[in-house]
């Protein structure tokens, strides 16, 4: 396995390491990682740091290749990449730079409940939640749509499962791009993936995705988390989940022609996965109106999930989602290319910003940010493995100047899914996370093995590092009660 | 008694998955790496309600593309298509024609229900990432990952 990126590191300070323009002919800018000396040991294993490298290569890129500390090797960007490409200086989009799962993201519901009211009651919620709520592989979901409907839904996003009964406004308020992405343009969406789509709307998916019930177990900011509506003991619900295989099918499609398009415009990458197009350029443009047909079916995937979840509790505690106060706090998505304003040595510039396991983190003031959070800065939800902690971040505006309002999205995997399932014993697993409080079902053989809390890098080491380089900061804490698993 | 030789071998990746792929001619590569993906998916039980050929379809497949790599990736990626759009799994695959830039294949399946079949893996996509065609003495092998 190559180690050869890893071999040039040079450490900048505390929280960051570069690898030099030089170490490969052909990068354009350095590669910078955000991390500590500990994080960094475990991520020199794999070949993470070489892609870091990689994706210097992309024409356009401005200052550095950038990576989160819960930064893993993926294909084309690492996971935990951030690259940003000038649009009118010849910048790329690149598919692999979004990854297949376009707005896999994460969305937090606060709840009324405190932990100790659904105490003795939180495996038979989650067996509640694991019979309504669709998972595992092969799943499908309540909605029978046709070409029609579906290209409405690629258009409005959450707006589509609000008007169709789904949620409220009130949803779409604290959602990014109030889940609905500007100029999304189903046209530029192939066949495939509208048959990919069309059974898979209103589900979880398997793999890393989960539907979480939690309790807040620490607040590091109270007047932050009191303007979030949050406090210590509070019962609280995450999703994760993304656009299913609509959102697989439309990258698997446009790799595809960017590959065409690597001849086409003279472009060398060091990995076809990072085929990619001007931004500006007819497949460029193409590409970006179907992303956004995947990002807005994945925020009206999670605002599904809402209503799902909002109707088990109902039942549950015989009374209404309203009365439970089971309200979204916010939604982010953690794997997306958007065209945002950043100011880079001085000036104001159109950038390409591809977030690959990546969150956005908007620091205060920022017009983006819902009016009730605008004075903390955007509201990032980080979450963890099944046995340890997720997190409610908020951005900064260090993270505006230092990693395009950046930071982590999660903890980071640490074993490979084939090395879990050959190390860990299911049973042990569950009995450990059972000692800890934690009741989890699972949809597909093998998923426990693959997802167990071994088989991730400590959450808390990863936000540790992101709070302390001051690309966001701690609000408050998370940790699993009842966990859904595909 | 002489083992049959090894189609695939899994390859370790931090959060996706590959496979190596052997055969003793490309034909068979290209049939070997569908196996080896299926499998990932899900495995047919030994209980399982055999499908006597009652239940199966065919499906013919046409595919152009840059080179045998990009036909490799392309040639999953269909494969993948049908099984998620058609809850179906593929158990025989026949190559027709197979030339640097163009596939003509016929496959056949069954219906994917967890009465006939373990699910194991959600793949999401084939990537491109390390993708490669080769000679090994006289063996083919290529290794792919895939996004699960």
């Amino acid at each position: 396995m190559s180690k050869g990126a890893s071999c040039v590191l040079e450490q900048i300070d505390e929280f960051h390491w570069r690898v030099p323009q030089t170490y490969k002919p052909g990068m354009r800018v350095e590669g910078r990682i955000v991390t500590d000396a500990r994080q960094l040991e475990l991520l020199l294993k794999d070949q993470a740091v070489e892609q870091v490298a990689n994706a210097a290569f992309l024409p356009g890129i401005v200052k550095y290749s950038l990576a989160m500390p819960d930064i893993h090797w993926g294909y084309g960007l690492p996971i935990g990449g951030v690259v940003a490409t000038d649009v009118d200086a010849g910048g790329v989009i690149t598919p692999g730079g979004v990854g297949f799962d376009i707005n896999c993201g994460v969305r937090l519901l606060r709840t009324a409940l405190e932990s100790e009211e659904i105490q003795g009651k939180v495996e038979e919620l989650t067996c509640a939640l694991y019979k309504a709520v669709p998972a595992g592989v092969g799943s499908k979901g309540f909605l029978r749509l046709t070409e029609q409907d579906e290209r409405k839904l690629l258009v409005k996003g959450a707006l589509w499962a609000v008007e169709a009964g789904f949620g409220t406004r009130e949803d779409l308020e604290f959602t990014e791009e109030q889940g609905q992405m500007q100029s999304a343009d189903p046209d530029a969406v192939f066949k495939h993936a509208y048959e990919r789509g069309r059974l898979q709307s209103g589900t979880l998916g398997s793999g890393n995705h989960f539907l979480e019930i939690q309790k807040i177990d620490n607040i590091f900011d109270e007047k932050a988390a009191q303007t979030l509506g949050l406090h210590k003991g509070q019962v609280t619900i995450m999703i994760h989940t993304g656009s299913r295989g609509f959102g697989h099918q439309v990258c698997t499609d446009y790799v595809k022609i960017m590959l065409e398009c690597l001849r086409k415009y003279d472009i060398h990458v060091p990995d076809r996965q990072l085929a990619c197009a001007p931004v500006t350029s007819v497949e460029g443009q193409a590409y970006l109106g179907a992303m956004r047909c995947a990002a807005n079916y994945a925020w009206c995937n999670r605002q599904i999930l809402t209503y799902l979840t909002r109707q088990v509790f109902e039942k549950f505690f015989a009374s209404s989602w309203e009365h439970l106060g089971m309200q979204v706090v916010y939604d982010v998505a953690h794997n997306i290319a958007k065209i945002e304003q950043h100011t880079v040595e001085g000036k104001q510039r159109t950038l390409c910003v591809h977030r690959k396991g990546a969150t956005r983190a908007f620091g205060p003031g920022h017009i983006a940010v819902p009016l009730l959070y605008r004075e903390l800065g955007q509201p990032v939800i980080i979450p963890g493995d099944m046995g340890r902690n997720s997190y409610l971040l908020a951005g900064t505006e260090q993270a505006m100047e230092e990693s395009f309002g950046s930071t982590c999205h999660g903890a980071g995997r640490l074993k490979s899914r084939s090395q879990a399932l050959r190390t860990l014993n299911q049973q042990t697993v569950l009995n450990d996370l059972r000692q800890k409080g934690i009741c989890v079902r699972a949809a597909t053989k093998g998923t426990i093995c693959e997802e167990a809390p071994e088989a991730y890098k400590n959450v808390n080491d990863v936000v540790d590092i992101v709070h302390s380089a001051g690309i966001s900061r701690k609000i408050c804490r998370m940790r699993p009660l009842g966990v859904l698993k595909g | 008694m002489k083992n049959k030789p090894k189609a695939y071998e899994i390859l370790e990746h931090t959060a996706d998955i590959g496979i190596r792929v052997f055969a003793k001619d490309i034909n068979g590569l290209f049939c070997n790496a569908a196996y080896g993906m299926c499998d990932l998916i899900a495995g047919k039980k030994k209980d399982g309600r055999v499908q006597s050929g009652a239940g199966s379809i065919t499906i013919d497949i046409e595919l152009r593309a840059s080179d045998r790599e990009e036909l490799l990736v392309a040639w999953l990626s269909e494969l993948l298509t049908h099984i998620d759009t058609r809850t179906l799994m593929f158990t025989e695959f026949k190559i027709l024609e197979l030339t640097a830039h163009k596939l003509r294949a016929r496959a056949t399946a069954e219906a994917l229900t967890p009465d006939n079949y373990d699910l194991k893996t959600e793949i999401k996509a084939v990537t491109y990432h390390q993708v490669q065609l080769q000679w090994q003495g006289d063996t083919m092998r290529a290794e792919v990952f895939f996004d699960v």
